[in-house]
């Protein structure tokens, strides 16, 4: 019985351990949001949702809109997301890409990454009070044009004339274009204007 | 008389049809085809701008040394309406993806690099020939790689697009032509209705009472006198009546009988017209004339009304 319940003891014990190991390798390959590197891989994932975008503007059918725009939608939400499509999985379809945008092999959604950002940010302690709150309200900003973007193409995919989705998926380019706002011209709620806040932070959390 | 007058009715109602037909086509015509190169204008641009925004995002890629996702851009464009997509950067074909249908087509020599153009192929996909796009590879030009890219666009979605366009435009002509014959038809039957039915001021009062010898038949008040006594007729021998006294002396066919006063049925023959003539013989004659003699049958031929001879003059 004693060695019964040792053994028990033992098991758990090992399974707990294992756990934890498994824990820290996934936070290990994980890239931490608040860091050079994984903010540069959202600039990059936010730059492909753009192209698909234009994709979907210009695109001659119906078919083509709907192709780029679930596309769209699937970088926005991520894998885990609600309306993610798998059979056009941008992992799948783009492996070049993937490997460096995601290389632990799970989509990250942007929407969802955009949330995490804010609380990442709250706790860099290399950035000073004032320029914190600011950043909080530039990712506010960014993840509301992001939530935007998701709406339009949304409706872009229920729409039923080509024409109408057109006018939806402006809408969503739109956005993630104020979303994206290049460093060179940023704008209030896009990535070049956090970028341009938080640059030493971010540098110094990536060397820890 | 109002089958003859359905007869000459027919002509003009075939004429005005085909002149509605006509009318109709000739509108639709310029239509469906000023539609259908709206569309494929339309489609023209919209793939250029398609195969531009590729380009652009293509040549970011090379600038990267990122071919592969260049050809995996390329194959995800084949899950749309794209046929083949070719990438040429510095005369080198960086990525030829092609439908399994397409595999085969050869697409020609080398294309101009600073050339945007758009052509219908002369391959076949699904039954239509696809669009061929070519642009530069660095459409809005300051980049570092020369080279051009080459998209075949499926057509075969606005093809479907026209044709139902134009059997849409040819139905609603059809239907808006037979509208209106239908019309026509119903507006000539109102006014055929409204002619019996006007009132007497409303026509020839002269062409109303027929005097023919003795015999007077008032063909609005629906009665008939021989020498001023009533002769009492039935609707079918009164009809009978009026319409040999509207012609006294020529001989009517039974056909012809048949014809005018039996018009709402297709079985009345020539035993119908035998018996009414025996019957308004006897109504003649019980109004005191010669019903045989006013009523004369023309063996072979048919019936003619001859004039009644007022007795008084003859002295009988």
């Amino acid at each position: 019985m004693r060695t019964v319940g040792a053994t028990i003891c033992y098991v758990c014990l090992a399974t707990l351990l294992a756990a934890t190991a498994v824990g820290e390798t996934a936070a290990e390959t994980e890239v931490p949001l608040a860091s050079e590197r994984g903010f540069r891989q959202m600039t990059e994932r936010l730059r492909i949702a753009l192209v698909f975008a234009s994709y979907a503007t210009y695109a001659p059918t119906r078919a083509d809109q709907l192709l780029h725009t679930q596309q769209v939608i699937n970088l926005l939400v991520g894998e885990r997301g609600d309306g993610y499509d798998a059979g056009v999985s941008p992992g799948a379809l783009f492996p070049s890409l993937a490997a460096v945008l995601w290389p632990d092999g799970v989509i990250p959604g942007l929407i969802p990454d955009a949330r995490r950002l804010k609380h990442a940010l709250a706790l860099l302690d290399r950035l000073d009070p004032s320029r914190r709150d600011q950043a909080g309200r530039v990712v506010s900003t960014l993840t509301r044009y992001l939530d935007l973007a998701l709406d339009a193409m949304h409706v872009a995919g229920r729409a039923r004339r080509y024409d109408d989705a057109y006018e939806q998926i402006l809408r969503g380019y739109a956005f993630l274009l104020a979303a994206y706002g290049p460093a060179a011209e940023p704008t209030p709620g896009g990535l070049g204007a956090l970028r341009q806040l938080l640059g030493g932070a971010l540098e110094a959390s990536d060397r820890r | 008389m109002n089958r003859d007058r359905e007869r000459r009715r027919w002509p003009l109602v075939l004429g005005v049809a085909v002149a509605v037909l006509a009318l109709t086509g000739a509108a639709a015509a310029p239509l469906a085809l000023s539609y259908r190169a709206a569309i494929e204008e339309s489609f023209r641009e919209r793939s250029l701008a398609y195969v531009i925004s590729f380009a652009d995002s293509a040549s970011r890629w090379l600038c990267d040394d990122d071919a592969e996702t260049v050809a995996s851009a390329g194959r995800f464009l084949l899950v749309g309406s794209a046929v083949y997509v070719v990438v040429t950067a510095e005369r080198a074909t960086v990525v030829d993806e092609r439908v399994d249908a397409a595999i085969g087509w050869n697409l020609g020599g080398p294309v101009e690099e600073d050339r945007f153009a758009t052509e219908i192929s002369q391959e076949r996909y699904r039954g239509a020939r696809p669009l061929d796009v070519r642009v530069p590879l660095d459409p809005y030009g300051g980049g570092d790689v020369r080279g051009t890219v080459r998209v075949g666009i499926d057509r075969t979605s606005i093809v479907t697009r026209i044709r139902v366009m134009t059997v849409t435009v040819v139905g609603a002509g059809i239907a808006l032509d037979v509208l209106v014959v239908a019309v026509l038809i119903f507006a000539l039957g109102r006014f055929d209705l409204r002619r019996a039915d006007a009132p007497m001021s409303d026509r020839d009062a002269s062409t109303d009472t027929l005097a023919i010898g003795t015999l007077r038949i008032d063909r609005a008040g629906k009665r008939a006198t021989l020498d001023e006594r009533e002769v009492r007729l039935t609707p079918k021998q009164f009809a009978l009546l009026a319409f040999l006294a509207a012609d006294p002396g020529r001989v009517f066919s039974d056909r012809e009988l048949v014809a005018a006063v039996w018009t709402a049925s297709t079985y009345a023959d020539a035993r119908d017209v035998k018996q009414c003539v025996y019957l308004l013989r006897r109504r003649l004659s019980e109004a005191g004339g010669e019903g045989g003699a006013i009523v004369v049958n023309v063996p072979g031929f048919g019936y003619r009304l001859d004039p009644p001879v007022d007795r008084r003059l003859t002295g009988d």
